[in-house]
């Protein structure tokens, strides 16, 4: 067997994780990138004697680093040096697309190229020459379609030519005016022993990429000091920024390559939607599309809120068998009754405890939640496909503009309604580092499927139940924009670039395939799984350690002597305000300790040490009053971030002060706002 | 050739249905590489599909349409030949 490694690169919305998972079948390892939280997704595909490694770099638009995914996938390719390089072109836009090809190409020939979406293209009156396309580069092009699974094969025995040959070189682009000075650095270069990538950094040199400029930095400062007065005597004597050159020059060449090899009939000039930009009817749309949406998404997961509208018209039964057929009932039920035959298989025992409670109760809180996000997702992710959801986002871009955001807030948003974990990964997205910051630490105020079923479950020991679910999550947006505003206005009092921007590429509206919205919704379900499962699973087995084991370090197996009652014990004067007290209050404490390690444990634990079978009987045995639980109903939703989420918001921003920042704020804000619930309701009623 | 009826303003003026050629690019590093990668190179053909004197712009460039905020049309140096 021989193992060839092999990069998959292209441009955003070329295809490419389609194509990806179409070529592995879905295979597909994920890993990270070191020190990053960038999914690297890695597939192997054997065939004959060959063993094909392939890895799915981040979709960027050029190799000049800028942002972290740009920097990945630079550096993946400049320094692993894979064995062949697949760079996906779009044949929608394959003149733009391509620009990321050739810079590739002027690093190495050792590459396919891939032209992607060639079944649309054609309805679309557009045709490619590949054969000239393929002489043109000097290296194989294969055209292909993801969703009809055309020629994955051909890009495979492609892959193995490229690497069983012995080709070497690269592609020259004619920079016009400033090839004079890239020749002149690129001879500095090759005499500095940089061989054949002298040309390729060359030219990134005069892009400014950072990178580079380090790279050579570091390796001598007389050459770095000759190049740079190479570059500023370019400017000088150019007059126009060296970067706009060579982006320019490469556009052109790849004009120049579709002129002889592209060919789009006439067909009628695609109208964009109007309705979408309408100044008052968009936002409106919108927010109508996306309320739909979610309903539905938390009707199928919950059966809320529709079981509540139900009742209101008196229809109890419907409610009831909605209710009961909703996700979480039907998870609810299939977890138990596996618990039960364990269980029972088993025998009693602290052991069989430790197993069903501890390792068996946390696989289930991922099982039950599984399900639950990846309704969200699909829904998003079929908004995504059929180029909605950037629309949508254009749509609110005229409100969230007037309260300190950007429409690019709204896929977070959004997403954050299902699970805090992907919603905070995808703010990457966002051009404006100051507006990310922002999202990063108010995404978590937004209720994931946790909460909802946690709110839930407190809806069921009150009387308007209704109540508890409209008022945390009115508060939660409420916060969220509040204080998204107040930091807006303090970033631009300090003088900080916080100008709202919008920079959004519009892909055409089509029906969504059903295939990529899959894909989209195991994407962002698998962070869920790995990330937020992990910490899940490992915070259940050692929170049941806690309340399972006494001062003196014995196994016991009531709760109420544990080091975790025992803490908690410590702590229950903090809720005495909230009308928490009692002998019992400690279990409040306790169960809030959990949510803190995971939302939902709150309802388990408290089930757990009262030891009944429903919420409102364990709220009664505690002797908590509606009010109170109101006030802890507020308190959970807005408390403090769960521990997976707080996990991600350091690995993204790597900033001990700012995760810390957000669990004091967090905390503040719920205990202030759960008291004034508590004071309001005890007044009012 | 110089057209004398050319000139030169911003992307944020050029009316709705008009065409216009991107000169230069008004913008830091960061933004500037986003812009130019995504084909908003100078010399780059820009048709406003959009543009209602105020907020966003929708314009098409090399075929793709791209939603862009007003504040950042405000930095595009466009000619627009009339």
């Amino acid at each position: 067997m021989k193992k060839i490694t092999v990069a998959v690169i292209g441009q955003p919305n070329v295809g490419k994780s389609t194509l990806f998972n179409v070529l592995t079948k879905g295979h597909v390892i994920v890993t990270n990138w070191p020190g990053t939280t960038v999914s690297k997704n890695e597939g192997i595909i054997k065939y004959g004697n060959y063993e094909v490694h392939l890895v799915d770099l981040p979709g960027i638009y050029g190799l000049t680093a800028f942002t972290l995914e740009e920097k990945i996938s630079r550096n993946f390719i400049v320094e692993e040096n894979p064995d062949v390089i697949v760079v996906l072109v779009d044949s929608l836009t394959l003149i733009r697309t391509l620009y990321l090809a050739l810079d590739i190409l002027e690093r190495t020939k050792r590459v396919v190229i891939g032209v992607t979406k060639v079944d649309e293209a054609h309805s679309r009156g557009i045709h490619i020459n590949f054969e000239i396309l393929e002489k043109t580069l000097g290296v194989p092009v294969v055209p292909l379609s993801a969703i009809k699974g055309a020629g994955l094969e051909e890009l495979i025995k492609k892959i193995i030519i490229v690497y069983e040959s012995s080709v070497e070189g690269y592609l020259r682009v004619d920079y016009g005016e400033l090839n004079t000075y890239i020749e002149a650095s690129e001879a500095l270069l090759r005499q500095s022993g940089f061989g054949n990538s002298s040309r390729w950094l060359a030219v990134k040199i005069f892009e400014g990429d950072p990178e580079t400029l380090v790279t050579i930095k570091s390796r001598s400062e007389d050459l770095y000091r000759a190049l740079m007065e190479l570059r500023e005597e370019a400017l000088r004597i150019l007059r126009t920024d060296p970067a706009i050159i060579v982006s320019r020059s490469r556009f052109k060449y790849a004009e120049n390559i579709g002129k002889s090899c592209l060919i789009q009939i006439a067909i009628k000039k695609r109208e964009i939607s109007k309705i979408f930009y309408h100044p008052v009817l968009a936002p409106i749309i919108s927010i109508i599309v996306i309320l739909v949406m979610f309903i539905m998404a938390f009707t199928i997961n919950t059966g809320f809120p529709i079981t509540y509208i139900l009742e209101f018209l008196g229809l109890n039964n419907v409610a009831l068998i909605i209710e009961e057929y909703s996700i979480s009932s039907l998870m609810e039920k299939f977890i138990e009754q596996a618990s039960n035959m364990l269980e029972s298989a088993l025998g009693k025992s602290m052991i069989t405890l430790f197993i069903v409670d501890a390792i068996l109760g946390g696989l289930g809180a991922i099982l039950f939640f599984l399900p639950l996000i990846m309704i969200v997702m699909i829904i998003l992710g079929a908004l995504e496909d059929s180029g909605i959801l950037t629309r949508l986002a254009v749509g609110v871009h005229v409100l969230f503009e007037k309260i300190g955001f950007s429409g690019h807030a709204f896929f977070p948003l959004s997403i954050s309604l299902g699970c805090n974990v992907p919603a905070i990964l995808v703010t990457r997205a966002v051009p404006s580092s100051a507006e990310r910051v922002r999202l990063i630490m108010l995404l978590p105020f937004i209720p994931c499927q946790a909460r909802l079923v946690v709110l839930l479950a407190l809806a069921t020991a009150v009387k308007e139940g209704f109540l508890i679910l409209a008022l945390s999550y009115l508060l939660a947006f409420i916060v969220f924009f509040t204080l998204g505003y107040t930091f807006y206005l303090w970033s631009l009092k300090r003088g900080e670039a916080v100008e709202i921007r919008l920079l959004l590429e519009q892909p055409p509206l089509h029906r969504p395939i059903p295939k990529v919205v899959w894909w989209y919704t195991w994407w962002h379900t698998k962070h869920f799984l790995v990330k937020a499962g992990t910490v899940i699973f490992i915070a259940n087995i050692l929170f049941w350690l806690l309340t399972h084991t006494s001062p003196s370090l014995d196994f016991i197996d009531t709760p109420n002597e544990s080091l975790g009652a025992l803490f908690s014990k410590i702590l229950t004067p903090i809720l005495t305000p909230l009308g928490v007290v009692g002998e019992n209050a400690w279990v409040i404490v306790l169960a809030l300790i959990a949510g803190f390690l995971a939302k939902e444990i709150f309802i388990s634990t408290l089930l757990m040490v009262t030891g009944v079978e429903s919420i409102r009987e364990a709220f009664i045995i505690l002797g908590v009053s509606e009010h109170s639980i109101i006030a802890l109903a507020v308190f959970i939703t807005l408390y403090v971030p769960c521990l997976a989420t707080i996990a991600t918001i350091y690995s993204e921003t790597r900033s001990y002060r700012l995760t810390a920042g957000v669990v004091v704020i967090m905390l503040t804000i719920a205990y202030a706002l759960a008291l004034l619930s508590y004071i309001l309701t005890s007044i009012l009623t | 050739m110089e057209n004398k009826e050319d000139f030169i303003t911003t992307l944020d003026k050029v009316s709705e249905g008009k065409t216009a050629i991107l000169v230069s690019l008004e913008v830091g590093r960061g933004l500037l590489s986003r812009l130019l990668n995504m084909g908003l190179v100078p010399g780059a053909k820009i048709s406003v599909l959009m543009n209602r004197g105020k907020g966003l712009l929708v314009v098409r460039v090399q075929d793709t349409e791209i939603s862009i905020s007003r504040g950042i049309a405000q930095k595009l140096i466009v000619k627009v030949d009339s």
